[in-house]
């Protein structure tokens, strides 16, 4: 690409990074902003990720031309722009006797990976190297990735169809694509042997378009296909619909009380009407001696009851914190009146994600093309170098030059074209072993 | 307290570094070597110390990628050091990974056990990949500081040969920080896409425009407009080291700003 072009390129990713940016502004943070990450889905920046696209496709259309071209000749100047590393010098090897000295000449190059082809033309004797010429695809590589992801992303832009959706326990909901009913079984939070979450589950009753009917568990990191489209395990929401409260008189078992939330009730021969407020998950008294939960999930629950008498049935005449045992303090008896959870009766929704997308196979096949680019791009530089011999003093001694190409990296090509220049200088100089 | 004592020994590697760097001398070369040497061996055995107490991956969380970050980041320099021996590169690299240690204390150390959405054996590949990605940027950023410090004091100097020796030592860094900047980007994509793969398994598309996901996609694409800068015609040099230095800023950001300041469903990382 000329740097016009590339100028050109440049201004408008830093343009798409920019809108980009402001799409993940919050909407909190600018009250006068509405919905900044609307501009993902918005024509004018689907339209400049297009444009994006089509210059990755004009760069990826002509050098790939010169790439399968260069591949083809398999030179030193498929390599890129060839440079001059050395200019002449003499060599006390008679231009005549080069063929004996070649395969000397050849290690040289040869132990920094050189292939090395060797030929006589005319007057001029020249031992060209090439290594990781598989380097040049480097960049057509990333752009054609590029490429296929951006139509990937068109595709999954213009025609999938993905919704959240939230399912109660018990509840059923017909799939918009694929014609099957799922229905909410279970919800059910795994812990592990340690009591820490091992993973969400729902468990589904999933009656397909022909009327089959199949039990399923969908879990996090574990979609399920049904029919054209995957369900995925997203999150969960917990309601609580009840408290069995069991109640306790001096110590000893009095009766149980059935707590909705929001609503006192009272139990025949209790002096209070209690009503439930706070429901802890997992109680635990934090800095200050608040109460707090530490988890969401139901391991250590507790109830914030408030007991009202017949003489103020407005003001809560206390309030304690109830727990699944009987809470006693240290070298007290029991008090008359105590509570205990019997059980908490809570109703799950399980919040999914179904998604048809025909997109994702067409993104996997960009990412793995872009991955390769860059990968080569990154490791495997390629180079080539010529080392060439012509006549002097009419064939009785010779003189050498040395020219180089490469795509990337000038200075690592010179750095090393003076190691091999060094290598080469006994050989040359000396004559010694042919 | 060992991560405060990590970060130390790192302040103390950067100052032998820089030392070597400045003087030459052997005694102080082969400090800086068996120090750093010593610094990796003694990093890695935290990681996996912690990774065995927690069971899992010990890259979960920001805290243990931040750990993560300065020693793959050092580990890096080190694969870098046997081919270009730039001490100087290692002296900011140490600094760098002192400064990464030291944003460790602004977050909770504890142990958590794994979240559901984390099992997954794309934690390991996305992660890790990500992270060398960024690891690769620190070294980069490490390079073009010296290189920016080198080429403004080359106004200073008025001896030819000393002149010289720094503009050969600057052609030298420039191409360490082209291979950097070309090795990180290889590995942002890597890690960019496994992301996307196992945002595909996990929440059903491969591309949400998530703020982590958009600001990692930024960082990918103003880096590949670098590498443009790149093959441009005096595309190297102080231009380049200015971009390969400020873009550390836009991948810390994205590592670490968007964690704090924006809603993500990469809430954890």
């Amino acid at each position: 690409m000329t740097t016009s072009i590339l100028r050109f390129v440049n201004v408008l990713i830093v343009l798409i990074c920019a809108a980009a940016a402001f799409g993940t502004i919050p909407e909190s943070t600018l009250p006068f902003l509405k919905n900044p990450s609307a501009l993902f889905a918005a024509k004018p920046f689907v339209a400049f990720l297009g444009l994006l696209g089509v210059f990755a496709v004009s760069h990826t259309v002509r050098k790939g031309i010169d790439l399968f071209r260069m591949a083809a000749a398999d030179e030193i100047t498929t390599a890129g722009r060839e440079t001059r590393l050395q200019d002449f010098r003499p060599a006390r090897i008679p231009f005549s006797d080069l063929q004996e000295y070649q395969d000397r000449i050849s290690s040289v190059l040869r132990s920094k990976r050189y292939r090395v082809i060797a030929k006589m033309e005319k007057l001029r004797f020249s031992f060209t190297g090439v290594k990781d010429l598989d380097g040049i695809w480097g960049s057509f590589l990333v752009h054609a990735g590029l490429v296929v992801a951006l139509l990937a992303g068109l595709l999954t832009y213009s025609f999938a169809d993905v919704r959240d959706i939230e399912l109660q326990e018990g509840a059923t909901t017909l799939l918009a694509r694929g014609g099957a009913k799922i229905k909410l079984e279970k919800f059910s939070v795994m812990l592990d042997a340690t009591g820490n979450v091992a993973s969400y589950v729902s468990r589904l009753l999933v009656q397909d378009r022909k009327g089959r009917i199949e039990h399923h568990d969908l879990s996090v990191n574990g979609p399920l296909q049904i029919g054209g489209v995957r369900v995925f395990q997203m999150r969960y929401s917990v309601k609580i619909r009840e408290v069995v409260l069991r109640v306790y008189k001096n110590g000893k078992p009095f009766g149980e009380i059935t707590l909705a939330p929001g609503k006192k009730s009272g139990l025949a021969g209790l002096p209070y009407t209690v009503e439930a407020g706070e429901i802890v998950p997992d109680f635990v008294i934090v800095q200050g001696g608040k109460a707090a939960s530490r988890s969401p999930y139901f391991r250590n629950p507790a109830v914030s009851l408030f007991l009202y008498t017949s003489t103020s049935p407005d003001t809560p005449e206390k309030q304690i914190w109830v727990f699944s045992d009987l809470f006693l303090h240290q070298g007290a008896g029991p008090a008359e009146w105590a509570f205990a959870i019997g059980r908490i009766r809570k109703i799950y929704s399980s919040g999914m994600k179904v998604s048809y997308d025909p997109g994702w196979p067409l993104a996997y096949a960009g990412f793995v093309v872009m991955i390769l680019g860059a990968f080569l791009s990154a490791f495997v530089i390629p180079r080539g170098i010529r080392i060439s011999f012509v006549p002097e003093r009419r064939g009785e001694e010779s003189s050498y030059e040395c020219s180089g190409a490469c795509v990337k990296d000038p200075a690592g090509l010179k750095y090393e074209a003076g190691i091999i220049l060094r290598e080469l200088e006994p050989v040359v100089k000396g004559g010694g072993v042919r | 307290m060992i991560i405060g004592i990590l970060m130390l020994c790192y302040l103390l590697f950067a100052l032998v570094s820089f030392s070597a760097a400045v003087s030459g001398g052997r005694i102080w070369f082969w400090s800086a070597i068996s120090m750093g040497l010593g610094l990796l061996a003694f990093h890695g055995s935290v990681i996996a110390i912690r990774g065995v107490q927690a069971g899992h991956l010990p890259w979960s969380n920001t805290y243990e990628t931040l750990i993560l970050l300065g020693f793959l980041m050092m580990a890096i320099y080190w694969t870098t050091f046997p081919k270009f021996r730039a001490l100087s590169v290692g002296g900011f690299a140490g600094l760098t990974a002192a400064v990464l240690l030291g944003l460790c204390s602004l977050l909770s150390s504890d142990i958590e056990p794994l979240l559901p959405a984390l099992k997954s054996n794309w934690l390991l590949f996305h992660v890790t990949a990500a992270i060398l990605g960024y690891a690769s940027f620190a070294v980069a950023f490490g390079t073009a500081g010296i290189y920016l410090f080198l080429d403004a004091a080359r106004k200073f100097v008025s001896r030819p040969e000393k002149r010289g020796e720094i503009e050969g030592r600057l052609e030298y860094l420039d191409r360490l920080m082209a291979r950097l900047i070309a090795v990180g980007f290889a590995f942002l994509t890597l890690g960019i896409s496994t992301g996307a793969v196992w945002a595909n398994a996990s929440w059903g598309r491969y591309w949400n425009w998530d703020p982590k996901e958009t600001w990692a996609f930024i960082t990918w694409a103003l880096y590949g407009a670098l590498h443009h800068v790149r093959s441009m015609e005096n595309g190297s040099g102080r231009g380049f080291a200015v971009l390969a230095f400020f873009g550390f800023f836009l991948v810390m950001f994205t590592y670490f700003g968007v964690n704090f300041w924006l809603a993500s469903l990469h809430a954890y990382s």
